[in-house]
């Protein structure tokens, strides 16, 4: 069975030991990482030696604290833009180490019935054995991890299967596709450089898990 | 029974523990960071680099008077009434520029192909990207549908690519670089003529 995504978002974790207080709108548009026109609108929570958090209107929202930074958008459109910012923002920031980083790929796909989306949980749990126990019992999210020692180059990979947050309709899913890396080293170069040589491999190994989990799928 | 109900690697079968890559984060791990914001602009003085070295409410410290900012927890950008959908995208690379247009090369990013040629009207680009187009700028190109509020609207974006990856000390380097198998490329080039 092959089912067409409907909506597609991703976002890019970045662990190490960070300066929030750096990351701020003008500082992206100073450094020519974003429009002016987007630092002048950007919508500011907080700046603060301990968290950073402010959205760029239309694509981008940024949360940094001393040990993360989350960069995300909810626009396909603007993935690679996204992989040449976190690139521009670490390449001005030489020094920083940073010792992982994640891509979460959020894949929405919507089932035809409400019938073929209960079925499709009950294919990935069996969570009818806990009739009797619990009075209804229900799969809220189930995650597998790739535990591979040998894809350790490739990545990791976590899948997080659970209802879809965006599409409101009760008979939607969303795959969450984790693929980190880790570097001992700490160097941002290495790192970078991971980042760019494994962004587009990354694309194509969710689509083919997506693309098997639905064919494997009993509906 | 006396073994120990500690499982180790080995032992824990098809479970594994939680990796925090793989969090979403929706603000909420974020309160105590928020909270330790709020106890300074309230009078309260936190040492940030050492959470052990509070120094507790200072009485006569200065209230700021300033209306503190609202937080929220959730994602404008992230929100079920907002999302785009059935996107296509294609990377550009300028090939002219001519009157009030520009004619660029595309590849599809979206489903690979061939390579695809078109023309764009000069007012497409933003007027924040115009200083970046030139003869082999880079561009994403990108039409989808947007949904507001169970509206689909149709969108076309072009963004000129914004990729800084040099900084002064690179640049040294890179010169230093050329410089050193600049010099060693001439020495070669001498000593086969005097060979010949």
């Amino acid at each position: 069975m092959n089912k067409e995504r409907r909506i597609y978002t991703i976002n890019v974790v970045l662990l190490g030991n960070f300066n929030p207080s750096i990351i701020t709108p003008f500082w992206l548009a100073n450094k020519g990482i974003i429009r002016d026109i987007e630092a002048e609108t950007a919508k500011v929570d907080i700046i603060h030696p301990n968290i950073s958090k402010f959205e760029i209107p239309d694509w981008l929202n940024i949360e940094a604290t001393q040990d993360r930074i989350d960069f995300k958008t909810n626009r396909e459109s603007h993935f690679s833009v996204l992989r040449d910012l976190v690139v521009s923002v670490f390449s001005n920031l030489g020094e920083t180490p940073v010792k992982a980083f994640g891509i979460n790929h959020l894949s929405h796909f919507s089932l035809r019935s409400k019938e073929e989306y209960e079925k499709f949980g009950y294919w990935l749990s069996p969570v009818k054995i806990f009739e009797g126990l619990l009075k209804k019992p229900r799969l809220q999210s189930i995650q597998f991890l790739d535990i591979d020692p040998n894809i350790q180059g490739d990545g990791q990979i976590t899948l997080t299967i659970s209802p879809s947050d965006l599409l409101l309709d009760r008979k939607s899913v969303v795959f969450n596709i984790n693929h980190h890396f880790r570097d001992t080293t700490g160097n941002i170069d290495v790192m970078l450089e991971l980042l760019v040589s494994k962004w587009d491999e990354s694309f194509s190994k969710v689509t083919k898990i997506n693309k098997l989990v639905w064919e494997k799928a009993e509906l | 029974m006396g073994e120990s109900r500690t499982l180790n690697s080995n032992r824990k079968g098809s479970w594994v523990e939680e990796n925090v890559l793989t969090k979403s984060n929706n603000g909420q791990e974020h309160l105590g960071i928020y909270e330790k914001v709020i106890q300074n602009y309230l009078g309260k003085v936190v040492d940030h680099n050492d959470e052990t070295k509070n120094i507790g409410i200072i009485e006569d410290a200065p209230k700021l008077k300033l209306e503190f900012p609202k937080l929220e927890y959730s994602y404008d950008i992230y929100n079920s009434k907002k999302y785009y959908t059935r996107v296509q995208n294609w990377q550009g690379v300028v090939t002219s520029i001519k009157g009030g247009s520009f004619k660029a090369k595309l590849y599809d990013l979206s489903s690979g192909g061939t390579n695809e040629v078109a023309e764009f009207d000069l007012k497409e680009v933003s007027p924040s990207d115009k200083h970046l187009l030139q003869l082999g700028s880079l561009f994403y190109w990108s039409v989808g549908s947007y949904m507001e509020n169970g509206q689909m609207i149709n969108r076309s974006d072009i963004r000129f690519q914004r990729l800084i990856t040099l900084d002064a000390d690179d640049i040294e380097n890179i010169k230093q670089s050329v410089e050193n198998k600049y010099s060693r490329l001439k020495e070669r080039k001498v000593d086969n003529y005097s060979a010949k």
